[in-house]
Formats: C-alpha cells, sequence, structure tokens
C-alpha cells in the first residue's frame, strides 16, 4: 500500500505531531471561552491542509476525506464566514480523536467509520454557511470543496480530497497561509533531525560502557607517569562530556505530556459540567524520557482527581467568591538536579477532618496516632493505600486508590511528594524527581559475599549498631523483629535471608528467621561480653539500611557498607524480570555485575509491608488487628501495687534524691533542684493509688510543666516504645488516662497536667 | 518452536555445526548463531533466578544471562575446569545469553540428510540426551550420528524458553 515504508512512518509520526498541535490549539481556543484567533485557526487550518495532503499521497482516502471535511469548516472560519466557537470546538476536537485512530490503525484498512464524524463538521458548515448568506465559495485555490451529505461520506471519497499528483502538500505554493511552512513547529525547521529511538539506547549504552573503561583506566594508570595522567584526564573529561551529551538526547520537553492533560480536563470538566481552565508553565523543562513516560500516569490521577473533587461545580465557587471557571496550574521547573512538578487546583482544598475520620473509622489509625498529628501530618493521610477524602465515588476517581499510587510511582522513580491543601482555597501537589534514571547515586552494599546496588533515593539512613545496642534495639514482637530508632519501631528485613529464600515469606518463615536471628543476635552480644571483659574489641556489630518506598519504611540488614557510586542502569534481563525483588543490573568498575535492588520488591518479599501498609509491631498474644498504640514511655513503680507510665515526652528528666534533701514548707514537699525549689509530688495524694513508700533513696521524675514539679518515685523500670492496648474504661481514675498492660504488669498512664493542677501550690512559700 | 530451526541454514545440504562437550557428551549449535566464546570470567550469581541460571556476566558492557545446561538436562553438576567456557550467542538469537560448556570441541559440517530430527519421531529419543529428556523439550534439534559418537544438535533459540520448563529440583529419573 504505502510506496516506501520509512516516508511512510515519518508520514504517520508527523501527521500525529500535527494533530497534537491542532488538539492544543483548539483546546485553547476553547478555554478561552470565546473564539479562536485568527492566528490559531490559521495554524490548525495549515496542520489540517499537510495532513490531508500527505494521506492522499500515501492512499489514506478516509483520512484524507475527513481532514478536507474539517478543512472546510476552517476555511470558512478564516474567512470570517464562521467564528469558531465551543462547538465548533468540540466537532473538530472528535474529528482530530478519529483522524488518530485512523492513522493508528493505518496500515489495516479497517479503521474507525468517519461517517459520524464528517456528519457534525457538514452540520456546522452549514449552520456557518447559513449564518454567513450564500454557501461560501472558499476563497482559496484549493477545489471548491463539495460539502457531502454525511450519509455519502464513506462512499467512494472524492479525488480532488486529495489530489496524489501533488506529492509534497505542504509545498504547494498556491495559497498564501499554506506558501509559509506548515511544518513550523516540525523539527526539521529547527535544524534537527529524528533518531530512530533503538540507536540512542545503543549510544546510551556505549557511553556508560565508555564510563567503565575510564573507571577501570583509572584504576590501572601509573599515577607517576605525566603523559599517562594527562591522558586519563582528557579520557575522563571526554568521557563526561560524551556521557552528558547522550543524556541529552534523552532528554524530552514536559510539554509533550502536560499537552495530553489540555484534553483530559477538557473532556473532564465537559462530562462533570464544570467549567475548568489549564495552565501550564515550564513547559520547555527537559525530563527523561523514561522518567517522563513513567510520570503519565501518576499525573493523570492527579488532574482527574482535582478535576472530580477539588474543583466545586460553578454555583459553589460563586457562593465562595470565587471565579465561575477552576483553575487547574501544571507548573514544572529545574531545582539542582531535580525537576520539581507542580500540580495545583483553586478548588475546595482537602478536607482533614473527613481524612481524619476516614483513616479512624478503616482502623488505619487509632485515635492515639492521630492526637497530635498537625495539619501536614494529617493531610499525609491522603496517601495511605485506601484513603479518599472524596465523599462519594464517581466513575472519574474516588476509588481510594491515587494519592498512594502516586507517591509510590514518583517514589520509585527516586522522587518524593509533597501535598500541600488549605480548606476553600485549593490543593497543590509538589513532585519532585530525578532529571534522569539512567545513571543514579546508588550504595552499593555487600551480602552473602555478593555486592548490590540500592538506589541513594530509597535510603533514609545508614545505621550502624554495636555491642549491647545490639541486643537492646532490636526486639522480637510476635514471630517479627523490629529495630527501636528513636522512638519509632521500624520492621526488619534480612537481606541474607530474602536470597536465600525464593519464596515470599509467610507467618512461618518468618518466625523460623526472628527465631535463628535473635538466637545469633544473643549469641553474638555474649561472645562480645567475653571479648570486652578481657579487654578485647567486641566485634560486635549489626549494620542495616533504613529503606523507604511509598508509605513502607523497613531496616534492611546487611553485611557491609561499600560507598555510594554513579551506577549506570541497565534493565534486568527478559528471563528474570518476573523476580521481583531487583530493579535492574549495573556494572561495576571491576567489570563484575551487580544487581540493583528493588526497595518495594524487597519489602513486599520480606512480608515488612501489607496492602502498602507497613507492619505494626504486635507482641506476643491478642490477635494481630486488635487497636494497639504505639506510645514512648518512662515506666516506674511508686507504691507496692502500681506501676506507672508517663509520656516520654513530658519527661524533662530523673534526679536520684535522698530522703533527707526533701524539706517540708506549708504542707507541701520540697526538693531544691538547681537552686529552685521544685514541688514534690506523692501520687497517693493527688491519686487513689497506694502510698509511696520512703526510702533512703528515690527518684525524682521531673515533667515538663509549668509550674515546675517532680514525681516521687521508688523505682524506674524502663523508658522506650510499646505497643499497648489502652484500656479506658476500667480504672476510671481522674489524672488516669488510660490502662493498659505492659509486661505481665497493669501500668496507668498518667495526666501530668492534672496533676500538676492538683499541687497546693503556694508558690511564696519558700 | 520458531520456524527458523537452522537445518538447512544458508545452504540446505550441509549444516555448519560449533560442537562442545557436556557432561561427556557432544552437542552442537549452528554455528551463525554463535557470538563468541570466552573464558574465566567472574559470573554473579543470581538469587531468586530459575535454577538453570548460573549468573549474569558483563562483556563488552553489555550483560549477559548465563545458561547451565547441565541443570536443564538433569546432568550431574561439576565444578568448572580449565577447559571450561562460555559460549555467547547473538543478539539475533535472543537477549544477551550464553552457556556454559566443560569445553569447546571443533566446527563440524554435517550433512543435514545425516540428522535425525527427533521432533518427527514417536519413539524415544536417542541415549545421548539421557533419560531425562522431559525437561528438554524444545531446545534440541535432533541428533547426528558421527565415528566418535553421536552430536545432539541444540536449537539456540529454545534455550532460554527452556529454562522455565526446567524443574526446580532434580528431575525424576524414571521421566519418560
Amino acid at each position: 500500500m504505502a510506496p516506501n515504508s520509512s516516508a511512510l512512518d515519518e508520514f504517520l509520526v508527523e501527521a500525529k505531531e500535527h494533530l497534537d498541535a491542532i488538539e492544543e490549539d483548539l483546546l485553547a481556543a476553547g478555554v478561552e471561552g470565546a473564539t479562536a484567533t485568527d492566528e490559531q485557526v490559521r495554524r490548525v487550518f495549515r496542520a489540517i491542509h499537510t495532513i490531508k495532503g500527505n494521506a492522499g499521497f500515501f492512499g489514506f482516502k478516509r483520512t484524507a476525506t475527513l481532514a478536507h471535511a474539517m478543512e472546510t469548516l476552517l476555511a470558512l472560519a478564516r474567512a470570517h464566514k464562521v467564528v469558531l466557537g465551543p462547538t465548533h470546538v468540540d466537532g473538530l476536537l472528535h474529528c482530530v480523536d478519529v483522524l488518530r485512530a485512523l492513522l493508528d490503525d493505518a496500515e489495516t484498512s479497517d479503521g474507525p467509520d468517519i461517517a459520524v464524524a464528517m456528519a457534525r463538521v457538514a452540520a456546522l458548515v452549514e449552520r456557518g454557511g447559513a449564518l454567513a448568506g450564500p454557501p461560501p465559495q472558499v476563497p482559496t485555490a484549493q477545489p471548491a470543496p463539495p460539502l457531502l451529505p454525511p450519509d455519502r461520506t464513506v462512499a467512494p471519497p472524492d479525488r480532488t480530497a486529495a489530489p496524489p499528483e501533488v506529492p509534497v502538500a505542504p509545498t504547494e505554493p498556491q495559497d498564501d497561509d499554506l506558501s509559509a511552512p506548515a511544518v513550523d513547529a516540525s523539527p526539521a525547521a529547527q535544524g534537527s533531525l529524528r533518531v530512530r529511538l533503538e540507536l540512542l539506547d545503543h549510544l546510551m549504552m556505549l557511553a556508560g560502557e565508555l564510563v567503565l573503561v575510564r573507571n577501570q583506566h583509572l584504576q590501572h594508570a601509573d599515577p607517576n607517569s605525566l603523559t599517562e595522567r594527562a591522558l586519563s584526564q582528557r579520557l575522563d573529561a571526554l568521557t563526561m562530556g560524551i556521557q552528558q551529551t547522550v543524556m541529552q538526547t534523552r532528554m524530552q520537553p514536559i510539554g509533550n505530556l502536560f499537552g495530553k492533560y489540555a484534553r483530559v480536563v477538557h473532556d473532564l470538566a465537559a462530562k462533570l459540567g464544570k467549567s475548568i481552565a489549564l495552565e501550564m508553565t515550564g513547559s520547555q523543562v527537559e525530563l527523561d524520557k523514561t522518567i517522563l513516560e513513567l510520570l503519565t500516569d501518576p499525573l493523570t490521577h492527579v488532574i482527574r482527581n482535582s478535576c472530580d473533587h477539588g474543583i466545586e461545580p460553578a454555583e459553589l465557587r460563586r457562593s465562595a467568591g470565587k471565579p465561575d471557571v477552576g483553575r487547574i496550574t501544571l507548573a514544572a521547573r529545574h531545582e539542582g538536579s531535580q525537576i520539581v512538578v507542580e500540580i495545583a487546583d483553586d478548588g475546595r482544598g482537602i478536607d482533614v477532618r473527613a481524612l481524619r475520620d476516614k483513616a479512624l473509622s478503616s482502623g488505619m489509625k487509632t485515635s492515639a496516632d492521630l492526637t497530635g498529628m498537625n495539619r501536614n501530618e494529617l493531610l499525609s493521610l491522603a496517601f495511605l493505600p485506601g484513603l479518599s477524602s472524596a465523599g462519594s465515588v464517581s466513575d472519574v476517581s474516588g476509588r481510594g486508590v491515587g494519592m498512594d499510587v502516586v507517591r509510590t510511582g514518583v517514589e520509585r522513580l527516586g522522587g518524593t511528594v509533597e501535598l500541600r491543601s488549605q480548606p476553600g482555597q485549593g490543593t497543590v501537589l509538589v513532585l519532585k524527581m530525578p532529571l534522569t534514571l539512567a545513571i543514579i547515586p546508588s550504595l552499593v552494599l555487600a551480602s552473602e559475599g555478593r555486592r548490590f546496588a540500592i538506589p541513594q533515593a530509597n535510603i533514609e539512613e545508614l545505621v550502624r549498631l554495636y555491642d549491647a545496642d545490639v541486643n537492646d534495639r532490636i526486639a522480637c514482637v510476635g514471630d517479627r523483629e523490629v529495630c527501636r530508632l528513636r522512638g519509632q519501631l521500624v520492621p526488619v528485613a534480612h537481606l541474607a535471608e530474602v536470597l536465600r529464600r525464593p519464596v515470599p515469606f509467610d507467618a512461618a518463615t518468618q518466625a523460623e528467621i526472628t527465631k535463628t536471628s535473635s538466637a545469633a543476635r544473643r549469641e553474638c552480644w555474649r561472645a562480645a561480653e567475653a571479648r570486652l571483659a578481657k579487654g578485647e574489641s567486641s566485634q560486635c556489630m549489626i549494620t542495616f539500611a533504613i529503606l523507604r518506598v511509598g508509605a513502607t519504611r523497613f531496616a534492611l540488614v546487611l553485611d557491609d557498607l561499600l560507598g555510594i557510586q554513579e551506577i549506570v542502569v541497565k534493565p534486568i534481563h527478559r528471563c528474570l524480570k518476573h523476580v521481583s525483588i531487583y530493579a535492574g543490573a549495573t556494572v561495576l568498575g571491576d567489570g563484575q555485575v551487580a544487581l540493583i535492588l528493588d526497595a518495594l520488591g524487597l519489602a513486599r518479599h520480606a512480608r515488612v509491608e501489607f496492602d502498602g501498609e507497613p507492619a505494626r509491631a504486635t507482641p506476643h498474644g491478642g490477635p494481630p488487628h486488635d487497636h494497639r498504640e504505639h506510645l514512648s514511655l518512662l515506666l516506674f513503680a511508686c507504691g507496692a501495687d502500681e506501676r506507672f507510665g508517663v509520656d516520654l515526652r513530658r519527661v524533662r528528666r530523673i534526679e536520684q534524691i535522698e530522703r533527707r534533701q526533701i524539706e517540708r514548707a506549708a504542707g507541701q514537699e520540697y526538693v531544691t533542684i538547681e537552686g529552685r525549689m521544685t514541688p514534690v509530688v506523692r501520687l497517693d495524694r493527688v491519686l487513689s493509688v497506694s502510698p509511696t513508700p520512703d526510702s533512703d533513696t528515690m527518684y525524682l521524675v521531673l515533667v515538663h510543666h509549668a509550674p515546675a514539679f517532680g514525681v516521687l518515685v521508688s523505682s524506674v523500670i524502663d523508658a522506650g516504645s510499646y505497643d499497648l492496648v489502652l484500656d479506658r474504661v476500667t480504672m476510671p481514675i481522674r489524672g488516669v488516662t488510660a490502662s493498659a498492660v505492659q509486661g505481665g504488669h497493669m501500668t496507668l498512664l498518667l495526666d501530668i497536667d492534672y496533676i500538676g493542677r492538683a499541687i497546693p501550690v503556694e508558690r511564696g512559700a519558700a | 518452536m520458531t520456524t527458523s530451526a537452522p537445518i538447512g541454514h544458508g545452504k540446505e545440504m550441509w549444516m555448519h555445526l560449533f560442537t562442545f562437550r557436556l557432561a561427556g557428551r557432544l552437542f552442537g549449535v549452528d554455528i551463525h548463531d554463535v557470538k563468541e566464546v570466552v573464558q574465566d570470567v567472574a559470573l554473579t550469581p543470581v538469587s531468586h533466578a530459575p535454577p538453570a541460571v548460573s549468573g549474569l556476566v558483563a562483556i563488552r558492557g553489555q550483560i549477559h544471562l548465563i545458561v547451565d545446561l547441565r541443570v536443564i538436562f538433569g546432568f550431574d553438576q561439576e565444578p568448572p575446569s580449565k577447559d571450561s567456557r562460555l559460549v555467547l550467542f547473538r543478539a539475533a538469537v535472543d537477549e544477551p545469553f550464553g552457556i556454559l560448556v566443560d569445553a569447546t570441541d571443533a566446527v563440524r559440517v554435517i550433512a543435514t540428510a545425516e540428522i535425525v530430527d527427533r521432533r518427527r519421531r514417536q519413539d524415544r529419543p536417542p541415549a545421548a540426551v539421557g533419560d531425562r529428556r522431559r525437561s528438554a523439550p524444545d531446545i534440541g534439534i535432533g541428533v547426528c550420528p558421527l565415528d566418535e559418537g553421536l552430536i545432539v544438535i541444540l536449537h539456540a533459540r529454545g534455550i532460554l524458553g527452556a529454562l522455565a520448563r526446567a524443574p526446580a529440583t532434580r528431575p525424576d529419573p524414571h521421566g519418560s
């Protein structure tokens, strides 16, 4: 069918580019609410004309026929016989869709039917013609296009529509407008050239290879030889130059992506009966092609959300004092080695309270989790899998998957997501992404004598525990291990165990690993203690990386850290694609292959993540899904019976005191601490609990409270993070917020503020 | 199996075989499929990979998957010797990959008429492939009798496909 397949390919690619440009102009014309400008009409006309001519040349009759009909309407518009309003824009957009489908199916002859689109355009032309009086004699040198009735349009096409004797339509010199290069937006006009993608990919691979050769050369070059050193430096500079240039070739303006959303917004607005304007800035910002492609879906999610839930219906907007037309802004800019993409709308904003309620009612968070969360933290609840703030579910969005998909998608690219929202003002989502994925800084690590790489973007911090900490900071809860890190419990996965077991862990596997691992840790510490006693170095240590991907955060135990390197990412072999723990492979400086680990895959395999939600640590006993709250507490005992707990954040410090230090004045006991009289509170005086027995050595727990006071305590038991089932019913004592069983003991959690109020203070007593 | 089986590759009458030894047997592949033979490279083992994957190796910047035919055929494992080589295949065959062989043998030209195409035979396969043929369905083309025994002719394009089918454990010795 085609005279020449590469010419055909070129035609198809170019035609699609023209369609994109047409769509952009049409949407711009539609959004302005008014009419298309002359310039827009002319541009669209030229592009359609080019498509028509080429389609005719290649024998795509229906494409040419439809393009011809569109051209007729546009010719009227150009001659000011028709004013292109929203109806025309919609009709023309419909034609653009049909043309696109026709071009997609160019190889097969059975493309979509063009009858409907033809009818629409013909009707518009007729209406326009009627308005303009007698049927217009289109003032171009084109053969006067007969207005085909819709039923005839699929019949053998009018040969005049696609004159094959004029093979290169854009150069048709008959028309002033047409003599201007119709392809002014095409790359050819800017001194560039189309390159096959696989060629670029190959070039990229070779450049990566060159980097390795350079690395090897640098290792072997004789540092004492001047000539060798000079050569090395030149090789180094050239390699970097080539690498950067090749990377440049893969960069594409983000406008290519943004442009797609104009249509999404236009269609959604029509469907939802809202009027929404899309503004774009920074379209020229360039991004690696791969990232651009991977960004498409997350951005679509966000924009759909904005249209559906963000922008209010016009009447609501009016009553809120906002313009009828909702505004969505897409902005891109460089920030260091990152690209920042902002999606903002001026809609109703996110209802934080609704989010909070949803998180609570769905059991994803407990009220203890939620109290004390600031607005930003509450907003980040929107990223929890399965949580949607939308009151209703529509077919556009609000299915409760979305934001977590966005976050996981972006974080997999090594980026971050931030959500800002003011009620009534709108929502801003900020995505930050690396410029390129092909070369990324990564941590190279060792496990089981093998080297692996983890993208630095996934690494939150690197931790090494020594000696007693090995035993103390890592604990077993249920069948899993957790690490205590600055008051938070982080689930632990052992890379060696993950590598050893190809089947994703189940509870039994996990219990087994936990058992052997904790035994090994105890043994390690026991041996270390023995060595330390003999004055030798302990050699007991454990190294892990805290990884984060999406909502999941976990500690990956590894053998050794080998350093951060820029690695060239290569896709994993097709026979290994099904292995979820790898994201790719790379070649290290010594020419050896190292596998790149996929943080999400590891998390899933090691079962530190359920359904996107990080595992909550659960102590022995009790079903895993009861409402445990994660608390940092200081535990202590006063009297014979009870144990007490105080929020660790309220504890200033603990002072050991002797009985004789306690002084009495006006019926209140005081201890002089740092030269100040500090009231001493005996809990039995303010709460109905057993009395604190006097002994020679006691402790005073000084709390953050104004005025200052200390709680007299007979012994301090522990301090740390606990996951407890809180009981607020059984012990209804004033001054006690809740009770819980910790380590087999009933523990009362104290309300410091209540106790502070209960002190009979006479400030002038001293 | 693809229709481009290399029987009669190029000339109709002759087939150029690159032959190698594995577990005491002689195997051959169409020499047009072979890219190069390398020795002395360190493989990076791949956890969770199919058992017949020996590892990955970078040759001239390209990462190749190395397949252990011993696992696919169910032969006993043996440590590599000084004669061990990697045979890498051309890009036209599949994504970059190669196989481990005990030793390379020669390039032999055989008449296609001499090849017993076992795909057309309903009876039991030749003994050279052992009793465990069940695990190697599509990678063999046929056998060719020589003075020193049989050459089993392998189809390079079928090797990666056999990876997924290779048993995770030692195959059943009483298999068909």
